[in-house]
């Protein structure tokens, strides 16, 4: 009967949800056109709203009902979810579908979806929103907030007018949302401690003025302009050519009580057109420590305003220094060439024996960079010597921590800032000390390197994650990763670092995959926290029955960290537990891991 | 019937206080207890705390709050030996964040800041030296007071074995702590049983003191059920039964309020363990436990009426109480320094600001008592003021003892009365309740206020004043003739006109104020004080007969 009446009705879609259908799948790659295909059978089946009398005759309504209200509320003591959970109540007996959300549950990014959102909030003794918001607020008050005019909201607010700044979140959260293009419903209400009353009056006029004037659709997906002009898209981001990344936050996530500085950098990639990959890694150009360019031109008595060339580039040599060339990473051929230039024989010496032996010279050159040689090994050199002795700075690849489909143009990394004290000097790391210098607003540049490092096509497919360090980082865009998709494979995670209170990094996160049913299984091993040191490959052992269980399952194994320690003991322990739980000698074990490899199932991303 | 508290549900399905406890220890993902076990875990001593300083950072380190569990110890009448000093003392600075222990007004000590990986261990070695943790906290009968007075060492004596008594017949019957802590394995078929208690236990928690007047040290009138020792010369005859005292109220809520304790007369010694079991059951069967805020003893007299309430206890004891005998307090806060017992002992109470064993600015408080505890021959007795006596030292340690105590700071004849007379809860920054600064902020305060003092001539008269960072009373602020009870950071609430015995509350002077105005207030009301007293008035029954404030006579006008 449909396909009879198809070509006398008009179009079930509006012009421009057609066009957007269309760049939906001009995109898409054929999985993911079948995975939608899918989608929106599902979704036709479940919604008897979505038959086709409905679609036509009253579009707008008809998304509008869909689209619930949005009554999300933030409460220290339960007074503002007292209220929302009696709004929703008072919505349900109306036509009007409403959904109720804790703001702590409410991912801010969501906001673009939203179509109508009802903010009930108390404020705490300083002005302060409750714990539960601090996110959503400062989202609101961040860089990342985005245009919100297609939104028509209202904001409640409860407190105790004894104290000074009565009811401030409510006040900020009005105003934010005021500046970023959304439009009151009703003005701010603000209720005092006997808010009873009051609230249930304010529900009950605000659903009035839904009822009259229902929310507009949902923008449904912002306007991919950049994207479709192909004018921005011309410009392909590479190694030669970095694309300029605003810094937009610049997080520690190890705690004070200890030293390891451990930092979360996100990235913008905003109208660069750059698209990656959970798996694939970052290069980074960096720019080294001025201090420690100021220290080294000292000792070698240059100024740093001698003109210079770096690859038929004229600069300064003070420029050079900061920008173009090695100075943190030293290597033999720089020793090699170097002690000619050694301007006391001592010295000259002594640093021609240690590079005779190329393992002494290996050990010589650990912890040193080149200021260290250059300080103990004094020597005259002209600037231009310098700079063709010095290797050209090479940009440094991290593994990305996020995933474009959570995150959309940010490109986020998780990074050990290496800093220590020796040979009477600071020592910091070249692209982990010049980032954790960075302010946000500042830019860096960037390119995307693809990795081998991937998710299972399959998204079915259960995976194991193996981590310690800053090792989590692909899994963190893997997580994400397989939340957006849906996808239905089990996940389990294993994280090794040295102190559960101090450096178990995105701990809140994980815990959130774990309560939203993304991440069945987590264990941790911290080193230090206990007298016999205890790491990931102890948890292996620990698990090994349902691991086997897993692999058996067709799991893919991923392994991320310390390559000369952990992946080894990572391989080992799996080829113990394969042997023990799948009754096999350690060679056959050891093959069967082969095989593993062989069919992409276990893949290391190992430094 | 009203809807029960979400915490009754929690007691009946925790298969006698287990609930998921043991598997939330074996958690490889959260430092902290599942909402539910938050609950249970308090009927095996402790808390769930986070260090509040850090919470706002460690959110933007994507870290969980620094959980970390704060443990009270049981010991009844506050006595330990000198090996189970240093062996708790030990244990706090190998499994605490804090390194030290805090004596507290329930004449035990706590730990703060045990992670939970360290629980476990911290319970067994306490074991080891004869300590628990069993109901220290919960909706349950805690830790019992009782007078540490080492002078009368006869009376004390018995009086102190009643306190112990009670203490282990009210303690809950269940496995549960056992189990999950010692390891004890469940017998096959085993079940528990509550006898007194049955499975959800009490509606709230419950204080229970024993007083040896003329000392009210242990604050009858803030325990839900107190023991008055009334004695003729040295023997004991029986005690007074007090119920219904209680600190606690909430900030707003005129419905809830501190309360002095009622009295329903005279008991033969003998029949304190039918009486307390009585009083206990009443409580279990009458409490209010739909609102947690309405569910201590002293709603349920108020609501019942004295004498009905009496009738109920009377019943369930099987006997009847006699009219109460006369006694007085007159003496509420500890005196420091040495007095010498009837048997010719001598016993030294020690000041310890807020309570704190530690080697900080007032002198090397842990270190000094580890020494004196490893040459001490008698006990150590801790006080409901939070401070220390070493008991039963003989004549010719004296010398030697005092002069440890002198050179780490446990005596320190610079500390003025105004310390002594000061108290002040933990608050931040590990009290999950506190909304302003207390422990932390009351040296401050107390310099600021011994300038007042001076400015009006007044530094020799004892003033009690106590700071809490909320309502719940932890140091009973509402006894006090001066309090400030936290409502914001760096705000109080002013209370004044507390005879500064432990038997009148004070009332509301002003609301929500900040220090420069308490300070203000506080000059013009000593100044008037200072011009317009008769001799040996105190401050709080002046400032009633001045007019500055009405006197509260019961906890029902506390609000009036």
């Amino acid at each position: 009967m449909m396909s009879h009446t198809h070509e006398s009705r008009p179009h079930p879609l509006t012009t421009r949800e057609q066009e957007w259908v269309e760049q939906l799948s001009h995109h898409a790659s054929p999985f993911k056109l079948g995975w939608l295909s899918g989608f929106f059978s599902a979704k036709g089946l479940e919604s008897n709203k979505l038959t086709d009398s409905d679609a036509v005759s009253e579009p707008a309504v008809s998304q509008a009902t869909n689209h619930p209200i949005a009554i999300v509320y933030a409460s220290q003591t339960g007074n503002a979810q007292e209220v929302a959970q009696q709004a929703l109540k008072a919505h349900q007996n109306t036509s009007l579908n409403a959904e109720l959300i804790n703001v702590r549950d409410f991912k801010p990014k969501r906001l673009k979806n939203e179509t109508c959102l009802v903010f009930i909030t108390s404020t705490q003794g300083e002005g302060e929103p409750p714990d539960s918001a601090q996110n959503f607020f400062r989202f609101l008050s961040s860089k990342k907030a985005p245009d919100l005019s297609h939104l028509s909201y209202a904001v409640l607010g409860l407190g105790d007018s004894s104290y000074e700044l009565f009811c401030q979140a409510a006040i900020e959260a009005d105003q934010h949302l005021s500046e970023l293009g959304a439009s009151a419903i009703r003005p701010l209400q603000t209720l005092d401690v006997d808010y009873e009353e009051d609230a249930q009056k304010w529900t009950q006029q605000l659903i009035e003025q839904l009822k009259h004037h229902p929310p507009a659709t949902p923008g449904l997906v912002k306007n991919t302009s950049t994207d479709a002009s192909g004018q921005k898209s011309a410009l392909v981001y590479n190694k030669k050519h970095p694309f300029a990344a605003e810094l937009l936050n610049n997080q520690r996530l190890t705690s004070h009580r200890i030293d390891k500085d451990i930092r979360h950098y996100e990235l913008s990639l905003e109208n660069s057109g750059i698209h990656y990959q959970p798996g694939d890694t970052l290069g980074i150009y960096f720019e080294n420590d001025p201090q420690a360019v100021d220290d080294l031109l000292k000792k070698l008595k240059l100024k740093g305003e001698e003109v210079v060339s770096v690859a038929d580039e004229s600069t300064n040599l003070r420029q050079a220094l900061m920008e173009k060339l090695e100075l943190t990473q030293s290597y033999p051929s720089f020793v090699k060439h170097y002690l000619k230039y050694c301007s006391d024989e001592p010295s000259r010496t002594n640093l021609t024996k240690v590079a005779e032996d190329s393992k002494t010279l290996r050990a010589y050159l650990t912890d040193r960079q080149i200021y260290d040689i250059v300080a103990e090994h004094p020597c005259r050199i002209q600037a231009q010597t310098l700079v063709d002795l010095l290797r050209k700075q090479q940009p440094r690849l991290y593994s990305i921590a996020s995933a474009q489909s959570e995150v959309d143009d940010e490109v986020h990394l998780t990074i050990k800032t290496v800093a220590y004290e020796a040979f009477g000097h600071h020592h910091s790391g070249g692209a982990s000390g010049y980032l954790s210098r960075l302010k946000t607003g500042e830019t860096v540049h960037v390119f995307i390197q693809p990795n081998d490092f991937k998710l299972p096509e399959d998204p079915s497919a259960p995976i194991i994650m193996i981590g310690a360090g800053t090792g989590i980082a692909p899994f963190r865009g893997f997580l994400q990763e397989r939340e957006q998709n849906s996808a239905k494979g089990k996940n389990w995670l294993f994280f090794g670092n040295n102190w559960f209170c101090d450096d178990f990094l995105y701990q809140t996160e994980l815990q959130d995959f774990i309560n939203c049913g993304l991440l069945t299984r987590l264990n941790t091993a911290f080193s230090r926290d206990q007298e016999e040191k205890i790491y990931v490959q102890h948890r292996l052992q620990e698990e090994g029955q349902e691991l086997f269980e897993w692999l058996e399952q067709g799991a893919y194994v991923y392994v991320c960290g310390d390559a000369s320690c952990m992946a080894k003991d990572v391989h080992q322990a799996l080829i113990n537990l394969v042997s023990k739980h799948g009754h096999m000698g350690l060679q056959q074990a050891d093959t069967y891991l082969e095989e593993l490899q062989l069919a992409n199932r276990y893949q290391k991303d190992v430094y | 019937m009203t809807k029960q508290s979400d915490n009754e549900r929690i007691k009946s399905e925790s298969n006698y206080l287990r609930g998921t406890i043991t598997d939330a220890l074996k958690d490889q993902v959260t430092g902290a207890f599942s909402s539910d076990d938050q609950q249970l875990i308090k009927f095996h001593g402790f808390y769930q705390q986070d260090d509040r300083d850090l919470r706002k950072e460690r959110k933007d380190q994507k870290l969980e709050p620094l959980y970390s569990a704060m443990l009270r110890v049981r010991i009844p009448g506050g006595i330990v030996t000198p090996e189970q000093w240093l062996a708790a003392n030990e244990l706090a600075l190998t499994l605490t964040e804090s390194g030290s222990l805090r004596l507290t007004t329930r004449q035990t000590f706590q730990y703060h800041g045990i992670l939970k990986r360290n629980i476990k261990p911290l319970i067994q070695m306490l074991d080891k030296v004869m300590l628990d943790s069993i109901a220290a906290c919960g909706d349950v009968n805690r830790q019992v007071l009782c007078n540490p007075n080492p002078v009368d060492s006869v009376l004390h004596k018995e009086v102190y074995h009643h306190a112990v008594q009670i203490s282990e017949h009210l303690l809950p019957s269940t496995r549960a702590y056992y189990q999950i802590w010692l390891d004890e394995p469940s017998q096959p078929g085993q079940t528990d049983e509550e006898p007194i208690y049955g499975k959800t236990y009490l509606p709230r928690k419950f204080k229970i003191a024993v007083a040896i007047p003329p000392h009210n040290d242990v604050d009858v009138h803030a325990n839900d059920l107190s023991f008055v020792a009334i004695a003729k010369e040295d023997q004991l005859l029986g005690f007074n039964v007090l119920v219904g005292g209680g600190m606690g109220s909430t900030h707003g809520d005129t419905g809830t309020y501190p309360r002095i304790a009622s009295n329903l007369g005279f008991i033969d010694k003998e029949n304190v363990i039918p009486f307390a079991t009585a009083v206990v059951k009443a409580q279990r069967d009458l409490g209010n436990r739909s609102e947690r805020r309405f569910a201590r003893l002293k709603y349920t007299v108020d609501d019942l009426g004295v004498e009905r309430f009496k009738k109920e206890v009377e019943e369930r004891a099987g006997l009847a109480f006699s009219t109460a005998k006369p006694y007085e307090f007159t003496q509420h806060t500890d005196r420091f320094g040495w007095v010498k017992g009837i048997d010719g002992r001598e016993h030294l109470t020690l000041f310890i600001p807020s309570g704190r064993i530690i080697d900080g600015k007032f002198g090397q408080l842990q270190t000094g008592l580890v020494k004196i505890a490893k040459i001490h021959q008698g006990d150590f007795r801790i006080t409901a003021s939070q401070n220390l006596i070493v008991a039963g030292v003989p004549k010719d340690q004296k010398p030697l003892i005092e002069a440890m105590a002198r050179a780490h700071g446990l005596i320190n004849d610079a500390l003025s009365i105004h310390y002594h007379n000061a108290m002040a809860c933990v608050a931040l920054p590990t009290c999950t309740l506190a909304m302003s600064e207390a422990e932390r902020y009351l040296p401050d305060f107390i310099s600021k206020f011994e300038q007042l003092m001076q400015k009006h001539g007044l530094m020799s008269q004892p003033i009690v004043l106590r700071i809490t960072g909320c309502p719940n009373g932890c140091a009973r602020p509402f006894l006090a003739e001066i309090a400030m009870v936290g409502k914001a950071l760096g705000r109080y609430n002013l209370y004044l006109g507390g005879d500064g015995k432990g038997t009148r509350l004070n009332k509301l002077f002003r609301e929500n104020i900040t220090e420069i105005k308490i300070l203000e207030d506080l000059d013009a009301l000593l100044g008037d004080y200072a011009q317009h007293r008769q001799p040996q008035e105190p401050f709080g029954d002046y400032v009633i007969r001045a007019g500055h404030i009405k006197a509260t006579r019961e906890g029902k006008d506390f609000h009036d």
